[in-house]
């Protein structure tokens, strides 16, 4: 029987983890600041970077652990240790993607998005699923 | 009946590592820092030399001419890829091309842009090459027979963005992307966009017009000339030849290269060996603490095995053993760590340490993982040496009867 | 089997010594079964340790089977140890880290025969009644229930003697009972067991009982606690046994 502490410090883990993954491309790992992470074309015309769209989306997947945690810390049954689990699995997967493949960074491989920001992103991603994982795993 | 596997030397080792984990945490984390600081300063340095290797050898270049007090620019420019220009008297290509020993020489004009793609302002090095007689960028042709390099052609370096196919735009003129060099961690290669003297000359006259900014290309005049040495003669000979007679020149060789790499990851690798030793030096008391601790702890335990028939040094080999699992553990936790932080913050990095790097062969990476493997082993097995013998100094029968229930 | 002449401990205790076993002599016979009574401090549990070699006297000699225990290197007392004798611990002494099962085996590492038989252990805690907790980790199992898994631990080398310190102390009447139900058993094998202990109502079980009092022993010919009998002059006191 994993004991309540453990589940409880796994779940404090999920919260802290979920806060690192948001504040990581505004504060932590920042993407590109140019203007704000935006780019002004020839026409004027303001565009958020591609790295800015990744990083509102890692905010909402973080916030979305964070609850994980937090739900976790509440109710440590086995079933909800299961369904934590395989959620955080694919909210971890999701981190990995989003600045990967689903979203993307700048394409210029010298930009902050991609020598810092993707990095963490990647490493905080797999942090999550192996946890998810574990919660898996450790379900009884 | 019951589930207990075998039981062997080895479930007892297992069973203390397993069922005490607070204890042991500690001493993994330790394990790991250590092996993870002898790894990663190994690993910069390997992939350092690395990077400058493949980096010379896709310029093909044994000697690099300058003119004099532009060696500093012109090595920036190679090992970062921080764009500059500068030029000389073409007429000196003449020259060096007759000098004994040198086989073959290739001008080039080196042109910093003003921003190099359509949404960043990251700025790229242009590097003009004569075809007749280059051989940095022929080489890459000759090993890609289906690319030719025609009028407004570019080979771009690893780390340029566009596809093949693809347009840029430098000083208004536009280029077409035919093909793109491999990465050599080298930014003076990966951040380079190769194009013919030609198309360069043709840029620079339409840039009043078509550029936000003029650019001028004295003709006749060239950056840098690449050489290549006849086989069998020692570069150094004909660089100071070249020295010596052309008046205005400064010759840059990869052993010149080298030790201004090495130079600049003195300062690195320094700080990391330095740590490592500071991490040894404080580890092995700290180790040898906790393993004293955890030895007094367990004293009882000894002692129980003593009465019940274990020799001296049996109780010597299982602690040392359990030590030797603990620190392969930790090492092996602390390489992982290490190689995927150091793998994905590569190109981060480099550009902060301002040092070219690619990242090792997996061959490479297996021996300096294996070495600081080792040495981690080595570290964990003097620290619990001691420990290990004084626990059995005791007379196990008072420890046993002094122990709580 | 074992001949105890003249033994002495002494220990240094803040500059004065202290005699924890003061001048011992006796002697058990294979088959016997002996209890050695007294209280706290009286030094029996260091003349148990003694006989076992875990202890190095300072004056006297101690024979086991002929051969004095004190001339051999440690390395050949721990051979013998593991071999010819089985100890109880008055804390069970159990490895918190391994099962029961896994106890009760521990001892045949140390034997000369290398590791031991699985079957032969699961036998033993059936035979002290543990086999339904062979899979039980110390932290889970009662006093009473640790006693017996160390019980069976003792037995697993198939020694000739079996030393046990206060076996019972910490138990309750109906476990004691029962615990040295199962010394008398193994004493009616052929077994020989030589027992400590602070508990006059356990003299029945035993065949020879003797007093430890300030690191003196007597023999006792009578169930009456510490009452002095000359040296050699005293009959072993047969079957009260039941």
């Amino acid at each position: 029987m994993t004991s309540d502490k453990m589940v409880n410090g796994i779940g404090a883990l999920l919260v802290l983890l979920g806060i690192v993954i948001i504040l990581t491309p505004w504060i932590l790992f920042p993407v590109c600041e140019m203007e704000g992470i935006y780019v002004i074309t020839q026409t004027g015309m303001k565009l958020p970077m591609t790295c800015g769209w990744t990083a509102r989306a890692e905010a909402g997947v973080g916030g979305l652990i964070v609850l994980a945690g937090g739900i976790l810390i509440l109710r440590s049954t086995p079933e909800t240790r299961q369904v934590v689990g395989i959620f955080v699995i694919a909210m971890g997967a999701l981190v990995v993607l989003f600045p990967t493949i689903l979203i993307g960074m700048c394409k210029v491989a010298t930009h902050p998005c991609r020598l810092t920001t993707l990095p963490a992103l990647e490493i905080l991603g797999v942090a999550v699923i192996i946890i998810g994982g574990y919660l898996l795993w450790k379900r009884e | 009946m019951s589930k207990s596997p075998e039981f062997r030397f080895s479930r007892l080792v297992a069973s203390s590592i397993t069922n005490r984990p607070h204890r042991n945490v500690a001493t993994i984390v330790a394990f790991a820092i250590i092996a993870a600081t002898l790894f990663s300063a190994q690993y910069l340095t390997s992939g350092a030399l690395q990077s400058l290797d493949a980096g010379m050898t896709r310029m093909g270049a044994d000697i690099l001419v300058v003119p004099e007090g532009y060696s500093a620019a012109a090595q920036t420019v190679i090992l970062m890829g921080e764009p500059s220009s500068f030029f000389f008297n073409d007429s000196g290509f003449e020259q060096i091309s007759k000098i004994p020993g040198v086989a073959k020489a290739s001008p080039q004009i080196f042109i910093a842009t003003l921003a190099g793609q359509a949404c960043c302002s990251a700025p790229v090095q242009l590097i003009a090459i004569d075809p007749d007689h280059d051989f940095t960028v022929a080489t890459w042709l000759k090993e890609n027979p289906g690319v030719v390099m025609g009028k407004d052609d570019i080979i771009v370096g690893s780390m340029i963005s566009g596809d093949i196919g693809s347009d840029l735009l430098f000083y208004g003129h536009t280029f077409h992307i035919v093909g793109r060099l491999a990465k050599t961690g080298m930014m003076g290669v990966d951040c380079a966009v190769f194009t013919r003297f030609e198309d360069a000359y043709v840029m620079s006259d339409e840039s009043g017009v078509k550029a936000v900014r003029e650019l001028t290309i004295p003709r006749g005049m060239v950056s840098a000339v690449l050489v290549k040495v006849d086989p069998g003669i020692v570069p150094a000979t004909v660089a100071n030849r070249i020295q010596a007679q052309i008046p205005g020149t400064k010759t840059i060789t990869p052993n010149g290269l080298l030790s201004s790499v090495t130079g600049q990851l003195a300062a690195v690798t320094h700080l990391l060996y330095g740590s490592t030793l500071a991490v040894t030096i404080v580890s092995i008391p700290l180790l040898g603490f906790i393993s004293a601790m955890v030895a007094h702890e367990r004293r009882r335990e000894v002692a129980i095995f003593r009465a019940l028939g274990a020799k001296k040094s049996y109780v010597v080999r299982l602690m040392l053993t359990e030590s030797f699992a603990i620190s392969v553990i930790g090492g092996l936790i602390g390489i992982a760590a290490a190689a995927g932080i150091l793998v994905l913050f590569q190109d981060f990095i480099a550009i902060t340490l301002k040092i070219p790097f690619n990242v090792p062969s997996p061959l490479t990476v297996m021996i300096i993982g294996g070495s600081a493997l080792v040495l981690t082993i080595a570290i964990g097995g003097i620290a619990s040496l001691y420990p290990a013998i004084l626990v059995n100094r005791s007379e196990p029968y008072d420890t046993i009867r002094k122990g709580e229930p | 089997m074992i001949e105890v002449t003249g033994v002495t401990k002494t220990y240094s205790a803040q500059g004065s010594e202290v005699r924890a076993v003061d001048d011992v002599h006796f002697e058990v016979k294979t088959g016997d079964f002996v209890l050695i009574l007294g209280r706290s401090g009286s030094g029996k549990s260091t003349l148990l340790g003694m006989l076992a070699g875990l202890i190095r006297p300072t004056n006297g000699v101690i024979r086991f089977n002929g051969k004095e225990i004190g001339s051999l290197s440690e390395d050949k007392i721990s051979e013998l140890r593991a071999k010819e004798i089985g100890f109880v611990f008055q804390f069970s002494g159990l490895i918190p880290t391994i099962t029961a099962l896994e106890n009760v085996m521990l001892p045949t590492l140390f034997s000369p025969n290398g590791s031991g038989s699985r079957s032969e252990a699961l036998k033993l805690l059936k035979r002290v009644g543990m086999s339904h907790r062979a899979d039980a980790y110390p932290r889970t199992l009662s006093s009473g229930e640790m006693k017996r898994v160390a019980i069976a631990r003792a037995l697993i080398n198939g020694p000739a003697l079996i030393i046990a310190d206060e076996p019972t102390g910490d138990l309750d009447v109906d476990t004691e009972y029962e615990i040295m139900e199962l010394f008398r058993e193994l004493n009616r094998e052929g077994k020989t067991i030589v027992m400590v202990t602070h508990n006059p109502d356990l003299v029945p079980y035993a065949n020879r009982t003797y007093g430890m009092d300030r690191g003196k022993l007597v023999q006792r010919s009578d169930p009456f606690p510490f009452r002095m009998v000359p040296e050699g002059g005293a009959q072993p006191h047969q079957s009260d046994r039941p």
